[in-house]
C-alpha cells in the first residue's frame, strides 16, 4: 500500500526530526516553522486528499444524513471523548473538571441512552475539554515545532505527541467495527468538514497562501486554547 | 482536518479584563456608539450571508460595509508591515484596493457557514487606545460564538480595526497570510498585489 509506507515514512521522519530539534532556532513571526518545504509538500497532499476524497465524501454525508442522525452522531462523538476528558485532566489535577467530566459521562450514558442524547448539557454540566497535548503543555513543555502531517492536518511536535498518545489510549481504538478508533477519526473528520464547509473551501481554495492561512488558524486557536497566546499586549496599530 | 475547537474564547476575554482596568482615560470612544456601530454591522453580516442573492452581489455588499464601517487602510497597512513604508503612493493604491477585494472575498465565503444565528450584546472592555466590544452568536446545536470587535475611533467617527473569535484575530490572521505571501514572492510588493488581484 502506498498510503501505508507514505504514513510510515512521515512518522519515521517526524520522530527522527523531533527527537534532534531540542537544539532550537529563532522563531520568525511567533512561528518555529523550520521544515516548512516538507510541510508544503504535505500541505499540497492533504488538499489533495481533500479535493479527491474528504470533501466529496463529507458534502454526500451532509447531503444525505437526516438532520435528527447527525444530531445523535455529533452526540456520540463528543461522548466518545470523555474519557480522554477524564484522564487528562486528572492527570493536570483538575479536580473539578475531571469530576464534571464523570457526572457528565454517567448522566448521558444512563438518562442520554449511552451518549446519543446529551441531557447533561441542558442540567450544565458541560464538556470541559482536556487532551494529552495539553497535559504536557500544562507540565511545561514547550509546543515544538509546526508540523502539517499527511492524514492528520495541521499541529506542533507538542500537539501531535499528545494526539498520538491519546489515540493510542482511547478506548475506541481496541473496539472493533463499528466504532473502532478510525471510524470515530473519519467521522469526526466528516462532521467537521461538512459544518465548516464554506470555511474550509475558502481557506484551501481561495486564499492566496493557503499553507500559511492554515498555519496561522491553527496556531492562534490552539495558543488561545492553551491560554499560551500573548495577547497580554494588544497589538498595536496605527491609524490616521 | 482540524483545523478549530469550539470553545475557549471566554478564557482569553476573561483575562484581558484583568489588563484593561487602568488606561481608560486616553479613549476617546463613547462606549453607546461603538455599541451601535457593532451591533447594526453584526446585524448586516449575518442578514447577508442568510439572504438569497448571487455570492457575486454578498462579496460586493461586504466590500462597502467594510469600507464604511472599518479603517481598511489601518488594516491593509498592518497586514503588510514593514514593506508600507517603502511603498510609493501608487503602491498602496494599488494594494489597498485588491486586498480590499480579496478581504471581502474569503470573508464572505468564511461567514457562509454562520447560519441561523442570533446576535446578542455582551459587555465591552477597553485597551490602551480601542474599546472592545464583545458580541454572542447564539448558534443551534452549538455553544454560542462569542466574538470580539476591536473598535477606535478615526478622524471623529468610530471604525472597526479587528474582530476576534475562538482565540483568531482577523488583523493577525491577514498579517501571517501577507508575511507568508511576500516571502514566497522573494519580498515583491508588485507581485502580492497581482496574486492579490488573481485571488480576489
Amino acid at each position: 500500500m502506498k498510503l501505508q509506507s507514505i504514513g510510515r515514512a512521515t512518522a519515521a521522519l517526524f520522530v527522527a526530526a523531533t527527537l534532534s530539534a531540542c537544539a532550537t532556532t529563532e522563531a520568525v513571526d511567533g512561528v518555529y516553522d523550520p521544515y516548512q518545504p516538507l510541510n508544503r509538500d504535505f500541505h499540497e497532499f492533504n488538499k489533495g486528499l481533500d479535493t479527491v476524497v474528504v470533501r466529496p465524501v463529507s458534502s454526500v454525508y451532509g447531503d444525505v444524513t437526516p438532520g435528527l442522525v447527525r444530531l445523535l452522531i455529533g452526540n456520540a462523538l463528543s461522548h466518545l471523548e470523555l474519557p480522554r476528558d477524564f484522564a487528562n485532566n486528572v492527570f493536570m489535577g483538575k479536580w473539578e473538571p475531571a469530576g464534571s467530566t464523570l457526572a457528565r459521562f454517567a448522566v448521558n450514558t444512563i438518562v442520554g441512552a449511552g451518549g446519543l442524547l446529551d441531557p447533561a448539557t441542558d442540567f450544565e454540566i458541560e464538556k470541559q475539554d482536556a487532551d494529552f497535548g495539553m497535559t504536557l503543555a500544562h507540565y511545561g513543555a514547550g509546543e515544538g515545532a509546526y508540523w502539517e502531517l499527511p492524514f492528520l492536518g495541521p499541529g506542533t511536535t507538542r500537539s501531535h505527541w499528545g494526539r498520538f498518545v491519546d489515540f493510542a489510549f482511547a478506548p475506541t481504538t481496541y473496539i472493533g467495527a463499528p466504532i473502532s478508533g478510525y471510524t470515530v477519526l473519519g467521522l469526526n473528520t466528516v462532521e467537521f468538514r461538512d459544518t465548516n464547509e464554506n470555511a474550509v473551501d475558502s481557506v484551501l481554495y481561495e486564499s492566496a497562501d493557503s499553507y500559511t492561512t492554515a498555519r496561522s488558524l491553527f496556531l492562534q486557536n490552539r495558543r488561545a486554547q492553551l491560554g499560551e497566546a500573548d495577547d497580554g499586549e494588544e497589538v498595536e496599530i496605527i491609524a490616521e | 482536518m482540524f483545523l478549530f475547537s469550539r470553545r475557549n474564547f471566554l478564557a482569553v476575554a476573561v483575562c484581558s479584563c484583568f489588563l484593561s482596568a487602568a488606561p481608560q482615560a486616553a479613549i476617546a470612544l463613547d462606549e453607546a456608539e461603538a455599541r451601535e456601530l457593532v451591533m447594526g454591522v453584526a446585524g448586516d453580516v449575518i442578514a447577508l450571508v442568510q439572504s438569497d442573492v448571487p455570492i457575486e452581489s454578498k462579496r460586493s455588499e461586504l466590500k462597502r460595509l467594510m469600507s464604511a464601517t472599518a479603517d481598511m487602510t489601518a488594516i491593509g497597512r498592518f497586514a503588510i508591515g514593514r514593506p508600507w513604508n517603502e511603498m510609493s503612493d501608487t503602491q498602496k493604491d494599488a494594494y489597498l484596493s485588491a486586498f480590499t477585494d480579496y478581504v471581502a472575498k474569503i470573508y464572505t465565503s468564511r461567514f457562509s457557514d454562520y447560519k441561523g444565528e442570533t446576535l446578542e450584546f455582551a459587555g465591552s472592555r477597553s485597551g490602551k487606545k480601542d474599546l472592545y466590544v464583545l458580541t454572542n452568536f447564539a448558534r443551534s446545536g452549538q455553544q454560542p460564538l462569542e466574538v470580539s470587535w476591536r473598535v477606535r475611533e478615526i478622524g471623529g467617527a468610530p471604525k472597526i480595526l479587528d474582530i476576534e473569535a475562538e482565540g483568531i484575530s482577523l488583523l493577525v490572521s491577514l498579517k501571517n497570510e501577507m508575511s507568508g505571501l511576500l516571502s514566497q514572492n522573494n519580498n515583491s510588493v508588485d507581485k502580492v498585489i497581482e496574486v492579490l488581484k488573481t485571488k480576489a
